[in-house]
């Protein structure tokens, strides 16, 4: 398979799917090297880096996305109007499972300074951003919470290290 | 946004004790490390003081942070619990420095969402936030499966067999009560009409539910086949006008 080839199928391959491709899904489909796919991979992102379609890094994945720039217009045109949104008590439940997973519900709500968050992780649990990962090991065997790819998709971020830590945030540990 | 300001003291803008508190620290300019004790107890009781005879609902969440202040209070005035009260103190400041930092990592995931929510994948699958959709079985296989469990499990107690006597309700009662739950509320689970009630009143309410969506007051949605119903109110709802749509049945 030449350059030129292999470059049509990925990015046929990723044009055709509604969810992340991940590097190891089409190198041992296509049974090439890693090296040449990351580098057909590069290309294209460069190639799509002006077009109104960006080929994005997420979730661990190559996924093409419409370009930010041109939001309104796609949005208006398949009339769509809200998307995902959160409560301001869900957002820091995220960002408490986020940033310090695996953690527990009585952690969550020991730090969010309330009785109970039970509520809001049946809802997340039953949007699949976050799942249950064992139990702790104390009395009472708690579940352990931890964020799914899922929630690395509808966050945009392509691994949880695109976080910015508290001292980037400008924050003292 | 300063939520203090405005006449409609909400704790819907609070996530809780510890946002109220931090954001009246904010609003008074404090730092969390030079906080008079005594100064933020007044302050955050008086919220709560001004939201009750609002009659709002407060959470208990709330009275369980007032009665800490207090307590911290008291014992700052007596000599002998200096000690108890510097360690009340710090594991406060400690709570509220992790709390803050909390809330700025909620904002950094704001900001991403925000990004991300500009994008639009191939396809145009809805997003979670616009469909009533089934949970797809990812990650989550185990909850789901347990939830629809404990979900069958709750419907065979819903529907366990009883004598079953004379109709003890009339369409128009069950129509009235349909309406009541759906004044506050847009989106209603079928089992939250009929909890607690017996057979005859689920049959009834079943096909009061199958005629009001068959007049567009209400609309269902299922996930998959005999999983819950999920009603949400239709164009045709209206709480004002019930009594017209009621009279319609016997």
């Amino acid at each position: 398979m030449n350059k030129n080839g292999l470059k049509k199928i990925i990015e046929a391959i990723l044009f055709s799917a509604d969810s992340p491709v991940t590097i190891k899904e089409i190198v041992s489909f296509l049974n090439v090297e890693k090296d040449s796919v990351e580098q057909v991979l590069t290309q294209l992102k460069e190639e799509y880096s002006n077009r109104g379609v960006h080929l994005v890094a997420i979730a661990g994945g190559y996924q093409f996305l419409t370009s930010p720039d041109v939001y309104n217009y796609v949005a208006s045109f398949h009339k769509r109007g809200t998307r995902n949104s959160f409560s301001k008590a869900a957002l820091e439940t995220l960002a408490i499972i986020a940033y310090r997973q695996p953690v527990t519900a009585q952690e969550i709500a020991a730090l969010r300074g309330v009785q109970s968050v039970s509520q809001i992780l049946r809802n997340l649990l039953e949007k699949n951003l976050i799942k249950i990962a064992g139990r702790k090991d104390v009395v009472g065997r708690p579940a352990l919470y931890k964020t799914t790819k899922t929630f690395l998709e509808t966050f945009g971020l392509n691994s949880l290290e695109d976080l910015p830590s508290l001292e980037e945030l400008g924050v003292e540990e | 946004m300063d939520n203090f300001n405005s006449i409609e003291i909400e704790l819907d803008n609070f996530t809780g004790p510890l946002d109220l508190l931090l954001q009246l620290l904010k609003k008074h300019k404090l730092e969390i490390s030079d906080v008079s004790i005594s100064e933020i107890t007044e302050k955050y009781s008086e919220i709560l003081k001004k939201m009750q005879e609002r009659k709002l609902e407060v959470a208990g969440d709330y009275f369980v942070m007032a009665s800490t202040l207090m307590l911290m209070k008291a014992k700052s005035l007596i000599p002998r619990e200096k000690e108890a009260f510097e360690e009340m103190k710090e594991e406060l400041l400690f709570k509220l420095e992790e709390y803050e930092k909390i809330t700025r990592q909620a904002e950094v995931l704001s900001v991403f969402l925000d990004k991300r929510n500009r994008m639009w994948r191939r396809g145009f699958k809805e997003d979670f936030a616009l469909k009533d959709k089934g949970v797809f079985v990812q990650e989550n296989g185990g909850y789901v499966l347990g939830n629809l469990y404990s979900l069958l499990i709750k419907r065979l107690k819903a529907i366990e067999p009883e004598i079953v006597k004379r109709a003890r309700y009339t369409m128009k009662q069950v129509v009235s009560h349909i309406y009541e739950v759906f004044k506050d509320k847009k989106k209603v689970r079928f089992y939250e009409i009929v909890k607690g009630r017996d057979k005859s009143f689920i049959v009834f309410s079943f096909s009061s539910v199958l005629e009001l969506i068959k007049e567009s007051v209400l609309k269902g949605v299922q996930t998959s086949t005999f999983s819950e119903i999920i009603l949400i109110k239709s164009r045709n709802y209206s709480y004002k006008n019930r009594d017209k749509v009621i009279s319609r049945y016997e």
